[in-house]
């Protein structure tokens, strides 16, 4: 039996699993919210907090796997369909999906969006791209700050930014930021735990996806956090409107 | 007497204009033509469960779902391997793992997708898998079967939605429409001049159910009676050869109508 072929089965198994796993646990989440259940007491309080961690376990479990898949594109490319999705929608998603995180931070986020228009791509991967990115960003902003996503249509893409707070980066390191292990020395300064692993993996989902990401710190207008400088970093991806196998 | 010349004369206007205009540039908004709201009938072939049975019913599409595509339900139907006939429906949507596994071992899903395209050549077939990989011969990576779409089993609802409208648009705008009905034509190996003749067919009569809706005060009902009569007075022998198409290419712009649904 090929390795294809095992991927494939692996991925129709998981696919059903997975489905069904996020069925049953919005069931109960449902069962338990404030809206139907109550407030309730601090038992059943404890169990909604760890039906949270539980569902943040899962999503970076799955994000892990579909990682993991980037290690050979063309299996990659093999085990997903393309399909249209909507950028607003996908922010919307990931806005509920990291609700909590974002509110003990105290970060919002914002949003800017140009005329609504279909993107034709790969939907689990883009949605693993913006995991990432928002993961990134919600690590390095500090307390009370915004995350703006704004995109702008043009003639066959979509110029999707989001830019958030985070320790200036030098522009002698701008270009290693997507490097395998990298991170740069503000990253290191400002003791946010990291492997340099995040960027590197938004990277690698772009050339997958056809998508140009491109990384810029604003540096004019600093600010200091604690005693280390901050200033505006921006994700800038240009999304074709249709994926180009 | 009137409505008996003006409809004779966008007849010969719509005849006229067909050979000098491609389907893309009919500028026509099918949904106003009907006072309810567009549905489809959907057939799913899934043995697990299918997870937007609701959704489509709330959109107003009537789902029906078989576990296989073979009737198994008694002994004797289990031996004769009898498909369902899903002739009489728009769209649909078939699993790829679990299902035809009696008839076709080894390739299950594809077989019944294959069979399907066999005896329905312009219905709309949508895999609806966790593996897309298997719809590809692991050897060369080219496609197994001809699918109008894949849908991947583990998409949210809103990718779903949008996925599923982008299938509706086949039904509702002449361009997509055409696009959908040419590259089945294709697949058919029907030659270029056959396909040029089976469009202009299909030109005249979006043409003339436009112009019957946008230039006359004639009810709804009426202009649909007139398209399906004109529909059936399509010459289309010349351009489809393929018995089990012939049929099917005749109710070419009948399909606008959501054809399964309006009958």
């Amino acid at each position: 039996m090929s390795n294809q072929v095992e991927w494939a089965q692996i991925f129709e198994r998981y696919r059903h699993l997975s489905r069904d796993f996020q069925q049953k646990f919005q069931s109960i989440q449902g069962r338990l919210s404030v809206e139907k259940y109550g407030a309730g007491d601090q038992a059943i309080k404890n169990v909604r907090g760890e039906l949270e961690e539980l569902d943040e376990i899962f999503q970076d479990f799955n994000s892990w796997l579909y990682i993991s898949l980037l290690e050979d594109l063309n299996e990659a490319k093999k085990n997903n369909a393309v399909g249209l999705l909507e950028i607003p929608s996908k922010i919307k998603r990931i806005k509920m999906k990291m609700k909590n995180k974002f509110e003990v931070k105290r970060i919002k986020v914002e949003t800017d969006f140009d005329t609504l228009l279909a993107v034709s791509t790969y939907i689990t991967f883009f949605e693993q791209l913006l995991n990432l990115i928002f993961q990134n960003s919600l690590k390095y902003s500090p307390v009370s700050s915004i995350i703006n996503v704004s995109t702008i249509n043009k003639n066959d893409s979509i110029i999707l930014e989001i830019s958030s707070s985070g320790p200036v980066v030098e522009s002698t390191e701008i270009k290693s930021l997507a490097t395998k292990g990298f991170r740069a020395s503000a990253a290191i300064s400002s003791n946010v735990p990291g492997e340099g692993y995040g960027l590197y993996n938004c990277k690698r989902i772009a050339n997958l996806l056809n998508i140009e990401i491109n990384f810029k710190s604003d540096s004019v207008s600093k600010y200091n956090v604690n005693g280390i400088a901050y200033c505006d970093f921006i994700v800038n991806l240009k999304i074709p409107l249709e994926l180009n196998r | 007497m009137w409505d008996k010349i003006r409809i004779n004369y966008y007849k010969l206007m719509s005849s006229l204009r067909s050979k000098a205009i491609y389907p893309d540039d009919i500028d026509i908004d099918i949904q106003a033509f009907f006072a309810k709201p567009s549905t489809l009938k959907i057939a799913v072939i899934d043995d697990s469960d299918f997870p937007w049975v609701q959704t489509l019913e709330s959109k107003g599409h009537s789902v029906n779902v078989f576990r296989d595509y073979h009737k198994t339900s008694t002994k004797a139907s289990r031996k004769r391997l009898q498909a369902y006939d899903l002739s009489s429906f728009d769209v649909i949507f078939c699993d790829i793992e679990g299902v035809g596994a009696l008839a076709y071992p080894g390739s299950e899903g594809i077989g019944v997708i294959q069979d399907l395209r066999e005896r329905n050549p312009l219905h709309i077939i949508v895999a609806f898998t966790g593996s897309p990989a298997r719809l590809l011969d692991p050897k060369t990576g080219k496609n197994l079967t001809a699918v109008d779409s894949v849908f991947q089993r583990d998409w949210g609802v809103d990718d779903f939605l949008l996925n599923f409208n982008s299938i509706m648009k086949i039904f509702l705008e002449p361009k997509e429409r055409w696009k959908f009905i040419r590259s089945r034509l294709v697949h058919l190996d029907l030659s270029e001049s056959k396909i040029m003749t089976a469009q202009r067919a299909f030109t005249q009569n979006v043409l003339f159910l436009k112009y019957l809706g946008e230039s006359t005060n004639i009810s709804k009902n009426s202009i649909q009676k007139i398209i399906l009569k004109s529909e059936k007075n399509v010459d289309v022998r010349g351009a489809v050869d393929v018995a089990a198409l012939s049929v099917k290419a005749i109710n070419i712009a009948s399909s606008l109508f959501i054809f399964n649904s309006f009958k």
